[in-house]
């Protein structure tokens, strides 16, 4: 599969968990959408904290995410249920950390296991426990986005660290409900960029970039390589037919 | 994809790094692959641009190994270098890597490269030219990158097993820089094939390495040049 499939695939059918876009395409396209508003909020969370937890470290290998701190979603937002020792943290998103106008922003099937590098607790994570906070407090998305835009320049929030990356490599992961769980794939969390200059989105190139999305609130590009093993060390390659 | 064995190698004396063969890959592997000036100049630039995909490499500026370093073969548009990577164990070549380096790399680190085959066109020692990059790092002549990555999409990427004593080919990958970054950022120090990222080579030249998923054969079929 070639990255411009990839990448038709990645946009037609959702994407992760990638920097948001403009609100005002998102607003229009709530109407029409299959899930157009929030649902009610037990449907975002799960009533069996281990399972979870378990999902969550299932987007790394357990070489890694045996030793993760882990977070879990309650009503009000995440709350750590493991301490770690290795510096990274697992945590299963949801479907607003999305793309804002992607059709699964509101849908509460949403899964998305991530595990983060240290680089990236400190400059990434903060965006995804900001996000659903304020998600979580009833805010819009427009409202949402106004947030984030003020602290970031007020300088309350991180630019992406260099060598800032995470793992999607969970074979439970829902992504949406056209891909489902998609590739396993690592991403790369870069200061924003255009792709062109990256070399990404090219045939025969492995490293994904969506461009298809307005840039949002988030100062990052990220960068996507799909791998051919899940976390388990199963393979991965035959999976392109079968997830979306 | 039957494993054979890992090996490992440094680059020039500084970093290192682990790769997968395969049985097939290795059989495949010519004896000698190594390459050096003398190699024909139409040929190292094949290899070179065999390194990333025809969009990349078709505008990248191309560098080929000369009697006294590499020589600039052709000027491209975009800031992409392609070359062939060349390390060594004291005086044995032990890696002939196509590589095309991202706007960023060829700002920062395609320095160094160049530095290491101009010393090693001198006869200066792999324990000189380590020490010499270390010294350009130290007072400024060199810099660490920025964020990027680079190709090494080739199908004739080759490195030597000095614990096998056979050649082998590295499978397609990318690598993005991640200067001064450790194994604690990658999470784990095993170098097999399901732990990716790993991480190679230290200080500002350190790397995270991502075997890439081999796309389909219709998108993929030899080098990553050709289609």
């Amino acid at each position: 599969m070639s990255a411009k499939i990839i990448k038709a695939a990645v946009i037609a059918a959702f994407m992760l968990l990638v920097a948001p876009c403009s609100p005002r395409p998102a607003q229009a396209q709530d109407a029409k959408a299959p899930y157009p508003a929030m649902a009610p909020l037990d449907g975002y969370l799960m009533a069996d904290r281990d399972a979870e937890i378990a999902l969550a470290k299932s987007a790394a290998p357990p070489a890694l995410s045996s030793d993760a701190n882990v977070l879990v979603l309650e009503k009000d937002g995440y709350h750590t249920a493991i301490e770690g020792k290795n510096g990274f943290t697992c945590v299963v998103e949801r479907g607003w950390m999305s793309p804002l106008d992607s059709t699964d922003f509101w849908n509460p099937k949403l899964r998305g296991p991530i595990c983060y590098n240290p680089a990236a607790v400190r400059s990434i994570l903060p965006y995804t426990i900001l996000r659903t906070k304020l998600i979580l407090s009833g805010l819009t998305k427009d409202q949402m986005v106004e947030k984030i835009q003020t602290e970031l320049a007020g300088g309350l929030l991180p630019l992406p660290e260099p060598g800032a990356m995470s793992y999607m490599m969970s074979k439970n992961q829902y992504l949406g409900d056209g891909p489902k769980h998609w590739h396993s794939h690592l991403m790369f969390h870069l200061p924003r960029s255009g792709a062109a200059s990256w070399g990404a989105n090219l045939d025969g190139s492995p490293v994904v970039v969506d461009t298809d999305h307005h840039e949002g609130p988030e100062p990052e590009t990220i960068f996507m390589v799909p791998v051919d093993h899940w976390s388990d060390g199963t393979s991965a390659v035959h999976n392109d037919s079968a997830s979306h | 994809m039957k494993l054979m064995g890992w090996m490992k190698t440094t680059f020039a004396g500084v970093l290192s790094i682990g790769v997968l063969l395969s049985s097939a890959a290795a059989q495949d592997t010519p004896q000698d692959p190594t390459v050096t000036a003398s190699t024909p100049r139409e040929r190292q630039i094949e290899l070179a641009l065999s390194a990333a995909p025809a969009e990349v490499s078709s505008k990248a500026t191309v560098y080929v190994l000369g009697p006294k370093g590499y020589e600039k073969a052709r000027e491209g548009a975009g800031g992409f270098s392609c070359f062939i990577w060349r390390s060594f164990k004291e005086t044995k070549q032990v890696s002939a890597s196509p590589a095309c380096f991202d706007a960023e790399g060829s700002r920062t680190l395609m320095v160094t490269v160049m530095r290491r085959e101009e010393l090693r066109a001198q006869g200066k020692s792999e324990a000189e030219i380590k020490d010499d990059i270390a010294r350009g790092y130290k007072d400024g002549r060199y810099n660490a990158p920025g964020p990027g990555f680079l190709y090494m999409m080739s199908n004739a990427n080759y490195f030597y097993d000095s614990e096998a004593k056979q050649w082998g080919a590295v499978p397609p990958h990318v690598m993005f820089y991640a200067p001064n970054k450790t194994v604690k950022d990658v999470g784990y120090e095993s170098k097999s094939p399901t732990m990716v990222p790993y991480l190679t080579g230290d200080g500002p030249e350190a790397l995270m390495v991502v075997m890439a998923k081999k796309p389909a054969e219709d998108s993929f079929s030899g080098d990553s040049h050709k289609h």
